[in-house]
């Protein structure tokens, strides 16, 4: 039952902090996704709605944070 | 690089919806550099990207290359209307002998492989969702929009390398180091005008983009 209770907490929060970064989108862009283009307030009804598309962009988003915090992107060679 | 005598490439581009419109001008580019390189080029452009003209075309033609622009998924690359062009466990055998690469969603998950045990000599694609971003203004220009360029330039090199007579290993990594390129000027560059969304969706690109079969298979 905690667990439960926690996993929801946890993807609670990932769901907030993958809309809190899509808003920094800026407005006047469009996103080309899975067959279909968004504007980012339609991307953020997505994530809310927690539907395929809003599945994708959270993976999409903790992939990202995953690479940053692994640093891959600061060592390129040339 | 040494090209065979009347190398060839076919090329699927429907415009029927604002993403395919974006891939029908930037593979364009693709064409005109075929071209100049002495390509015969068969461009199924619009209502002509349909699986009858798609398989009577390789049939008599035998195009070496198979450059997709459209949607797709596992199992599937459409064209036109979004009719299944190829398609696993029906016509992946169509892809036999050539070298393949798709800019389509999912693709290279499992519709690849099989195209490759079907006889492709390598396919290059991607294993998830082909994801890219545009400005609002260009949407009538998609050429001069500098945000999907980021995306569709990497994404351009696979072709032009593969004409330009390298592998399919070497188109492969040629992307990916675009792919790099793209997301390090977003890094560097400290201006706040600079907009670094981008990151996000480039590097899940370059992550599930991928090349199977034959790596040393060229034109």
């Amino acid at each position: 039952m905690q667990k439960e209770l926690d996993k929801d907490k946890i993807e609670r929060e990932i769901q907030e902090l993958v809309i809190e970064r899509l808003k920094l989108i800026p407005s006047d862009k469009n996103i080309s996704i899975g067959g279909a283009t968004f504007t980012r307030s339609q991307i953020i009804d997505h994530v809310q709605k927690k539907d395929e598309i809003g599945k994708q962009v959270v993976e999409v988003e903790l992939s990202y944070l995953k690479a940053l915090k692994r640093g891959d992107f600061f060592e390129f060679e040339e | 690089m040494n090209l065979k005598n009347n190398a060839s490439m076919l090329i699927t581009r429907p415009k029927d919806d604002p993403t395919t419109n974006y891939l029908f001008y930037w593979a364009g580019l693709v064409i005109d550099e075929a071209k100049k390189r002495g390509f015969r080029v068969f461009d199924l452009k619009e209502k002509r990207a349909n699986k009858k003209e798609l398989s009577s075309f390789i049939k008599k033609m035998g195009p070496d290359l198979l450059f997709f622009n459209g949607h797709g998924d596992p199992d599937i690359i459409t064209g036109c209307n979004q009719e299944a062009l190829v398609q696993s466990n029906y016509n992946e055998n169509i892809t036999k002998d050539r070298l393949v690469y798709a800019l389509a969603c999912s693709a290279a998950a499992k519709l690849g492989t099989r195209c490759v045990k079907a006889g492709a000599q390598a396919f290059i694609g991607y294993k998830n969702l082909f994801i890219f971003l545009t400005e609002q203004t260009f949407i009538t220009r998609p050429l001069e929009d500098q945000t999907a360029a980021l995306f569709l330039e990497p994404s351009n090199i696979v072709t032009i390398s593969l004409i330009k007579g390298n592998s399919a290993g070497d188109a492969y990594r040629r992307s990916q180091r675009e792919f790099k390129r793209s997301i390090r000027k977003l890094l560097i560059d400290e201006s706040p005008q600079t907009d670094k969304s981008s990151l996000r969706f480039l590097i899940w690109d370059m992550e599930n983009q991928a090349c199977l079969g034959d790596q040393s298979a060229k034109v």
